[in-house]
């Protein structure tokens, strides 16, 4: 199963989690619920 | 940084620090005011020529002086005007949330966001949202943010003092 990686919206609030990127490239956090880039990604 | 002193100005405690990025959000930001979109009269905006000069200094100075919110605004991560020059500020963002953490410092008071050109009314309605956090903002917490970073600040200057040998 691949790695999660958890996020929290620094908008709203919401936190969620998604299957860890393998890309090298840094990509766009966007909140799913309020759509806003200010994703702050969790440490476990 | 005089820049970040003039923009916070006297009455920080209502202020919005918006460092835009000279291709993108700033012209977004432009868009918005021509199309006369409704947006905070109490946000200064900051022009760079890219979100990825706005240094880690400039934000916390903007802390430092009062500020309630600061808003990071550049072009999406695809569309840098200097290739990958984004890609630095999202890590830095990321790094200051954790140090505004570890400082007692809410993080959600910087905010980070990808506007475009074509993206004016996202701006304005970002804005009215950052406005709205604003307002959660107490003086306890800017004032206890102004002591805790000027502290910072002053172990940062002892630290990088040259030592004379006696």
């Amino acid at each position: 199963m691949a790695e999660q990686e958890n996020f929290r919206c620094l908008r709203c609030g919401y936190e969620y989690s998604q299957p860890k990127s393998g890309k090298a490239q840094v990509e766009e956090r966007i909140c799913p619920k309020c759509k806003s880039n200010s994703v702050r990604k969790l440490s476990k | 940084m005089a820049a970040v002193e003039a923009a916070v100005g006297e009455n920080g405690r209502e202020r919005i620090v918006v460092f835009a990025c000279n291709w993108c959000s700033y012209a977004g930001a432009d868009g918005a005011g021509v199309a006369r979109l409704q947006q905070p009269p109490n946000a200064r905006i900051i022009r760079t020529m890219c979100s990825g000069r706005v240094a880690e200094k400039f934000i916390l100075r903007a802390f430092e002086l009062g500020a309630a919110m600061v808003l990071v605004s550049g072009c999406h991560l695809a569309d840098c005007h200097y290739i990958s020059a984004n890609s630095w500020t999202q890590k830095r963002v990321d790094r200051l949330w954790d140090r505004l953490e570890k400082l007692g410092i809410r993080p959600e008071r910087l905010q980070l966001e990808w506007i475009s050109a074509a993206e004016g009314q996202k701006f304005a309605r970002v804005m009215q949202e950052i406005e709205e956090m604003r307002k959660t903002v107490t003086a306890e917490e800017i004032e206890h943010t102004r002591r805790v970073l000027a502290e910072e600040r002053e172990k940062e200057a002892v630290r990088k003092k040259p030592r004379v040998k006696a």
